[in-house]
């Protein structure tokens, strides 16, 4: 008990106290806490994420084991994060050819490039001729992604009198480099399949307003109708079909994006702040309780 | 008029898979045939573009990508247009990202912008920090140092060897911040760890969901303007290239050359016309299910 709570309850609260004090004095030792807690959290986060991983793991696994309904999606997911951690960490791409000169015959090796990289012939002699710091580069790193590809093209411009070496993108960088197997992962299965969860929910919204957006009493009328009201007021149709409004003084009001801006920037607004300060009262409760060693929920257990 | 009653009485048990392929209809047929309607701009769109208008031509600004594919067609835009906005009047950028996937995101928008149109050089004109986990920790650590939190940016490459981060220590050396956001960690804490305790002013383009959340740091000032969501996005689009096309306040010379290429390249512009006509679908189905509503309540009043 005094090591699984009242140990983590006193280390809490002492952190929570020096914390709150670096606010209030800013000078050594206090003005740098920020900075050190900023890199403790990086730490702490990394292991939490290997946990989460390990959990992730051990919970779809037992599904696919034991063949529960569904099992096969828990077999997508693991089988998902084993090739992105493959192409994260253990095999790249990333390779590139670096052309050093384009030699005696620059069209031939001009015209090989456009054929590669896709890019039309003017703009790769436009590149090649005044190359940028690293024109060279970026245009060849969009075609290539294995090492064996990488040779083969650096075989060909080589037999077209070109001196080319081979690049190749370091390790980190190659999250973000042009063409690189953790790079097809993101554009080829994360982007389009988030893309379209989010995409679905337009017909769920539809459906689900005709469905249950109903006069059923006064409260649902007034949100019905701040409901409609924001939806054309937001969009251009709405201040197309209300343009005439604008014409006439005393109707001027009635222009659906006025009537949307306004309900945005008062009643919203004011709802939105009443919210807002009772959450920041909650944090300010909550985070008192942690450091006073009252809230000790976090720990887990009973 | 009895057959009319049961039709309206019908629709209430609907079958949602002819909602579906409504709503497909109507988001599809405007995206292949666009109706062009016009942008009407709002305040708070336009006090998000003259906060980054009234900048100096040397102003060095902090953009922070929040956002993924998932809100891509609403943020993703904005995010086009604050890059072509800041390099047309010749600021500097510094960007970083607090979600894994806004990396992917910013060098998307950077290839195009930067890259393409500009023709920029990487590491003078602008840099990108990458992304760094810990949320609004990261902010608060920027807030004291960059370096202690990036030590190298996305290619690798120690952010000490950067010319643009020479005079950028830490985030009071920026002279505005701009998030965009789709949630959390996002706009609300940058205000909170960054704008408000440094004074540097902040501005946000963010999905429409969670401009409801913002509006009370609009109307306090502690945030300058926000784009709301792909309406927003359309807006800025709009506000930019009348700018350009008036050439209006700071201009680089590339700027106008590049005016057709923003006038083609507007998405959210294009998208308008298919959530226009969607949303009045919606409303319309809302009516629709009230009076089938109303129709269904009054019949079982009268037995």
């Amino acid at each position: 008990m005094f090591w699984k709570r009242t140990i983590p309850a006193i280390i809490v609260g002492a952190v929570g106290v020096i914390m709150l004090l670096s606010w209030f004095i800013p000078h050594a030792p206090f003005d740098e806490l920020e900075i050190h807690a900023t890199q403790w959290y990086d730490i702490i986060a990394s292991f939490a994420m290997i946990l989460g991983a390990l959990n992730l793991l051990k919970l779809q696994g037992r599904k696919v084991i034991k063949h529960q309904k569904g099992w096969f999606y828990s077999l997508a997911a693991i089988l998902a994060f084993f090739m992105t951690l493959t192409f994260g960490f253990f095999i790249k791409g990333g390779y590139y050819p670096v052309l050093i000169s384009a030699g005696d015959n620059p069209e031939a090796v001009y015209s090989r490039i456009s054929e590669v990289t896709a890019i039309g012939v003017e703009e790769v002699r436009n590149l090649y001729a005044y190359p940028s710091a690293n024109g060279e580069r970026i245009i060849m790193q969009k075609a290539v992604v294995t090492k064996r590809y990488a040779q083969k093209i650096i075989e060909e411009l080589e037999t077209l009198g070109a001196t080319v070496s081979m690049g190749e993108l370091k390790w980190g960088s190659h999250v973000q480099g042009q063409n690189t197997y953790y790079r097809w992962v993101f554009y080829s299965f994360f982007t389009p399949l988030s893309a379209t969860m989010f995409a679905l929910l337009a017909f769920f919204v539809a459906s689900a307003s005709y469905r249950a957006f109903k006069i059923r009493n006064a409260e649902a009328t007034v949100l019905l109708l701040a409901g409609i009201f924001i939806m054309l007021g937001r969009v251009p149709l709405g201040a197309y079909l209300t343009a005439w409004t604008q014409k006439i003084s005393w109707l001027s009001w009635m222009h659906l994006p006025t009537i949307q801006e306004w309900l945005y920037q008062y009643p919203n607004a004011a709802g939105a702040r009443a919210i807002m300060i009772g959450i920041g009262l909650g944090i300010v409760g909550t985070s008192l309780r942690v450091i006073l060693g009252i809230e000790k929920s976090f720990m887990g257990g009973d | 008029m009895g057959k009319f009653t049961n039709f309206l009485e019908k629709l209430d048990s609907l079958d949602r898979r002819v909602i579906f392929l409504i709503i497909g209809l109507v988001v599809l047929i405007p995206l292949l045939i666009p109706l062009g309607l016009p942008i009407e701009t709002t305040n708070l769109t336009e006090d998000a573009f003259y906060a980054i208008e009234d900048l100096p031509a040397n102003a060095k600004v902090l953009l922070s990508f929040e956002y993924g594919p998932s809100s891509k067609p609403e943020i993703h835009p904005m995010a086009v247009s604050v890059l072509r906005h800041l390099f047309s009047k010749g600021n500097e950028v510094v960007i970083m990202c607090l979600w894994p996937d806004g990396l992917f995101m910013a060098n998307e928008a950077l290839e195009l912008v930067a890259h393409d149109e500009f023709k920029l050089e990487y590491g003078v004109d602008y840099v990108n920090l990458g992304y760094r986990p810990g949320n609004e920790a990261v902010i608060k650590g920027i807030t004291k140092s960059f370096e202690a939190n990036f030590s190298v940016d996305s290619r690798g490459i120690p952010i000490s060897q950067i010319p643009i981060m020479q005079d950028v220590q830490t985030a009071r050396d920026v002279d505005f911040i701009f998030s965009f956001s789709a949630g959390y960690p996002g706009a609300i804490e940058w205000v909170l760890y960054a704008g408000d305790p440094l004074q540097v002013p902040v501005s946000s383009g963010n999905s429409s969901i969670q401009v409801n959340q913002l509006l009370p740091y609009v109307k306090s000032g502690q945030m300058k303007g926000v784009i709301a969501g792909m309406p927003g996005a359309a807006e800025y689009e709009t506000l930019l290239i009348q700018k350009v096309e008036g050439k209006e306040g700071l201009l680089v010379n590339k700027a106008h050359a590049l005016l057709p290429n923003f006038k083609e390249n507007r998405d959210a512009t294009k998208f308008m016309d298919a959530q226009s006509i969607a949303h009045l679908v919606i409303v319309l189905f809302i009516i629709l299910g009230n009076i089938s509503y109303f129709v269904k309540r009054k019949k079982q009043q009268k037995y």
